[in-house]
């Protein structure tokens, strides 16, 4: 038993060693289409589905307004997501989720700062929506949806708790009624969450991959989440240095994608560490070039990078594979 | 010149505003938003967990909510998206983009009227189904 924990222990700081020795690879494109799409702006970080359908939180006047966008590949394709009148101006945007098959929810909080869900189907309508029971004082920061339908929710204590849980992490399972199915504190604690602070971006983000797991990205480990609830490893990696926070994790195919940013002058400078999701090993850095782009929206094994830019008016994709 | 001291004096009476906070229960949070002109990512400032507040407008690159909003510039990229919604301010340089011509850098590649239209031709659904 000991042996096995020194192995694990050896393999994990050797791991961490071959980050710090990496040097970033330039990516370069092998592709780049021109899409139909205008140019547009958006807020937060652009997220994909397994048939690399990409989906954005439009940016319009307000940050709080719930309107969605996703495009096909093509650009050929369009869906909006948009909340219902009595709840578009009540509410404000948090978090949104998108499933491997392209499922749509978004997590919303009302004037009561109570965490609300609503589910949409393929054309964009609302076709559920229930408030998550969580404890009083949370305030939400992260959902993903489970294929079993399950909710994962991830939050921290507001300035207005007492004393004691003030910015503390909450985590929880919940059904899609919004019934409180499990607490997990133990994996509250260990992820460490935080609220965001003013200066850097959070260094919190989710997503769920094809192979059913939650995974949980903190500033120094990923955490990866059953659907039971059941934290099954912990991924530890070590960034390419302190000034660099970990803003998004991506999955694909038992790989895992995780960004490295900090502000440049004017625009953010970017690092992707791609590691083993299995066992943790890294398996390349790499870093975005002026061909590029620094907006990587979809991450895959097969293909690499893809990337989105906009040209003339236009938006145009850039793939840029692993080597 | 006189057109460029009007520009200057409504970007400095959007700041006067605004001071750069957010209203107490909005959260000031550094957020990756994706620029209009290239593409690109950028660092801003937001007002997340806004309800109340009056809103902000996308021409500027930091984005400070409450009362008005703020112009910061020199920053290489406005961010101007669609304008499904637009905040008063944004008519406000709206107007003053269309009276002058020399003040056409403040505007950027992205094009609402095209969105809309590729919106119309490409979306699966335009409106909600009320509850």
């Amino acid at each position: 038993m000991f042996s096995v924990l020194l192995v694990l222990l050896m393999s994990g700081l050797m791991a961490q060693d071959a980050v710090k020795q990496m040097s970033p690879r330039p990516l370069k494109s092998s592709h780049e289409v021109a899409l139909p799409v205008p140019s547009f702006s958006s807020y937060g970080d652009p997220q994909c589905d397994e048939n690399l359908a990409m989906y954005h939180h439009l940016w319009t006047d307000k940050y709080g307004r719930t309107i969605l966008l996703r495009f096909s590949q093509s650009g050929d394709e369009s869906t909006l997501y948009k909340l219902p009148e009595e709840f578009a101006e009540s509410t404000s945007f948090v978090d949104f989720s998108v499933t491997p098959r392209g499922d749509v929810e978004a997590l919303v909080i009302d004037q009561e700062f109570h965490p609300i869900i609503f589910g949409f189907d393929s054309e964009g309508h609302v076709s559920s929506h229930a408030r998550l029971e969580t404890p009083e004082h949370v305030t939400a920061q992260h959902i993903n949806v489970f294929p079993n339908g399950t909710v994962f929710f991830s939050g921290y204590y507001r300035s207005d708790a007492p004393a004691a849980l003030v910015d503390r992490g909450y985590v929880g399972l919940f059904q899609t009624s919004g019934k409180l199915l499990k607490r997990l504190d133990r994996l509250s604690e260990k992820a460490k969450l935080e609220p965001p602070g003013p200066g850097r971006p959070a260094e919190s983000a989710t997503t769920i991959g094809r192979d059913g797991n939650v995974y949980l990205l903190t500033a120094t480990k990923v955490l990866v989440i059953s659907p039971s609830g059941k934290l099954q490893r912990e991924i530890a990696f070590t960034k390419p240095s302190p000034e660099f926070s970990a803003i998004t994790v991506q999955y694909s195919d038992g790989w895992l994608a995780i960004s490295f940013a900090k502000s440049g002058k004017p625009e953010v400078l970017v690092q992707y560490l791609v590691v083993n999701a299995s066992d943790g090993s890294p398996l390349g850095l790499y870093e975005p070039t002026e061909e590029t782009g620094n907006n990587n929206v979809c991450f895959s094994r097969h293909n690499g990078f893809l990337f989105l830019k906009s040209e003339q008016g236009r938006v145009k994709l850039v793939t840029a594979p692993l080597r | 010149m006189k057109r460029a001291f009007l520009v200057l004096v409504l970007l400095s009476s959007s700041s006067y505003l605004a001071h750069g906070d957010c209203q107490a229960e909005e959260s000031l949070t550094v957020l990756r938003t994706t620029c209009a002109c290239n593409g690109n990512t950028l660092f801003v400032n937001v007002c997340t967990r806004n309800i109340n507040g009056l809103g902000c407008d996308s021409s500027g690159q930091q984005q400070t909510c409450g009362l008005g909003c703020t112009y910061i510039t020199a920053v290489g990229c406005n961010a101007r998206g669609p304008k499904i919604l637009t905040g008063s301010l944004v008519h406000q340089l709206d107007s003053l983009v269309i009276k002058t011509d020399k003040v056409a850098a403040l505007t950027c590649s992205s094009d609402n009227r095209a969105f809309e239209k590729w919106l119309m031709e490409t979306s699966s659904v335009r409106r909600t189904k009320p509850l």
